[in-house]
């Protein structure tokens, strides 16, 4: 058992720690105070919003190549691989050069932003997206289908363009 | 007649708002004075390293980021791949020794500076828990800059970083050290010097060094009480045995020791990001690792110092590409260990005191 500090016999041992206490008080104010005057450290997120990095591990989109008007997915599986959720489901048909993606769903509710996707894609075709705000009403609307990955794709400018998810069914709120 | 007392026993948490995530204390009193206080743990225990065996050694990393200690990622990040690379015989080229070396430290800022903000809110000061955020926020910037992430980066990777650092990163982080070296007199003068601060924490729940070592206490807890020990010297890795640097220690194992080995120990993280930024060596930053690694048979034990204490994983390969156990030894955990010895024989209103100067992390204490 630890011993308990030896209590401050007296009258006047109290006044002296008040003194101490006030003075204490005092030069913790003072930095306060000066805190007061200089520039606010705070935005008013609504209102305000700050800017991401470029590397920021936001939304994920298959953005579309001007070139060829269509995602540059080669369909090599390696990200539905590498997902540590295993929330990427991918899917085509066809052979060789008829081979065609039909399903490439990203379920973002699952995801947990690690970038390894991204990281492993040979072709860029699965980029980050700087953008965070992604919550909705519906848990649906974060499973983000093919034609949903194409519109968050930074075709569109990021600063006034808000990711589209998919079209809230009977509006459900 | 003599008045009749008896023991109450009080339950503390899990939704206390000073028990730092969801730890129940399990306190007997005797009036106001603590008979017993005993944590009881696993309110956010997530099986980590069971998930790890079902994960290969790459995908392992994102799971350590936010399964272990989640204010110290990086930290994580950094024993698991420390443990691979050494079981896998792994060379890390150099400059991403440093480039790690540096996120690791200003991780260290970051956490300890969450505590120093915590811990004030703790003893009624709630200025300090701003001022805290503030600084914090410009880590958490340079963070996004450099890995994307601002909690969870998955930026360590098997051999190396995954991405060279951004164009002007270094300049911001040196700005950042001087801004930061020139708040922490303001700090001082805010907590430290605060009589009804020093009141609360001076002499208060003192660990013992004998104790200390006994129930595996370790980092700033262990440091407090005299015990002149740091992974970064004892088994230095990255660059940490070509930076000078001192390991503060104190002897008074009160909470205002563990609070000045803290304080100290930004400074120190501050002198050893400079000179790491001084001689960032040019070059690779990431060796040739497959995606699928197969790490060969065999076990290892990789050990660090994050801002909690000696953090440890123990991994055992089987020659497949995902682990077949991990083992994670939690410097919170053994530092909550040691809470009963410290709280014996307070009063009811310093348990939060000395609670707080332990810092604990739960997601760390559970895993």
């Amino acid at each position: 058992m630890s011993v308990q500090p030896a209590e401050t016999d007296g009258k006047k041992g109290l006044v002296e720690q008040a003194w101490q206490a006030a003075v204490g008080l005092v030069v913790g104010l003072k930095s306060t105070l000066r805190t007061m005057f200089e520039p606010k450290a705070t935005v008013i997120y609504p209102l305000e919003k700050i800017n991401v990095s470029n590397r920021w591990h936001g939304l994920l989109a298959l953005p579309i190549d001007p070139e060829t008007d269509n995602d540059k997915c080669i369909i090599c599986f390696q990200c539905e691989r590498v997902c540590p959720d295993r929330c990427i489901h991918i899917e085509a048909t066809g052979k060789g050069k008829d081979r065609v993606l039909t399903r490439f769903d990203i379920e973002m509710d699952k995801c947990c932003y690690c970038g390894l996707c991204v990281e492993v894609c040979p072709t860029e075709a699965i980029v980050f997206v700087p953008h965070y705000e992604a919550s909705t009403y519906n848990r649906a609307n974060l499973l983000y289908d093919l034609d949903d990955l194409h519109r968050a794709a930074p075709k569109e400018p990021i600063a006034t363009g808000v990711v589209k998810v998919r079209r809230q069914v009977g509006g459900t709120r | 007649m003599a008045l009749r007392t008896e023991e109450l026993i009080l339950n503390m948490g899990p939704q206390h708002p000073s028990t730092h995530g969801v730890l129940r204390l399990i306190v007997t009193l005797d009036g106001e004075n603590i008979v017993d206080a005993q944590p009881d743990i696993g309110y956010l225990h997530s099986s980590v390293e069971k998930m790890m065996e079902a994960r290969t050694y790459l995908q392992n990393i994102a799971l350590v980021d936010r399964g272990m200690d989640y204010l110290t990622a990086m930290s994580n990040e950094e024993v698991w791949v420390l443990a691979v690379e050494r079981l896998a015989k792994i060379e890390v080229p150099e400059r991403a020794k440093s480039i790690r070396t540096i996120m690791l430290e200003l991780q260290r800022i970051s956490s300890h500076l969450i505590w120093w903000g915590t811990f004030g809110i703790d003893l009624g000061a709630f200025t300090a828990f701003l001022w805290a955020m503030r600084e914090r926020e410009r880590i958490m910037d340079l963070f996004e800059a450099s890995t994307g992430g601002r909690l969870h980066h998955v930026y360590f990777r098997i051999g190396g970083v995954n991405e060279d650092l951004p164009e002007g990163w270094t300049d911001r982080v040196a700005e950042f050290c001087d801004y930061f070296l020139a708040r922490l007199p303001e700090y001082d003068d805010l907590i430290t010097g605060n009589p009804i601060f020093q009141a609360r924490t001076k002499g208060v729940g003192v660990l013992p060094l004998s104790t200390a070592i006994a129930m595996g206490a370790s980092g700033p807890v262990a440091r407090a009480s005299g015990l002149s020990y740091d992974v970064r010297k004892a088994h230095p890795y990255e660059v940490y045995d070509r930076v000078s640097f001192d390991i503060p220690v104190r002897t008074a194992g009160d909470c205002f020791a563990r609070y000045e080995v803290r304080m100290e120990e930004m400074r120190q993280s501050v002198r050893i990001i400079r000179q790491c930024l001084e001689h960032l060596p040019a070059g690779e930053i990431r060796s040739k690792v497959q995606v699928a690694l197969k790490v060969p048979k065999g076990e290892v034990y990789a050990r660090t110092e994050s801002p909690r204490g000696d953090l440890g994983i123990y991994l055992v390969g089987d020659g497949s590409d995902k682990p077949y156990r991990v083992k994670i030894r939690a410097p919170a955990f053994s530092n909550l260990y040691a809470l009963t010895e410290m709280m014996k024989g307070w009063k009811v209103a310093d348990v939060i005191a000395i609670l707080g100067s332990i810092d604990i992390v739960l997601s760390d204490v559970d895993r």
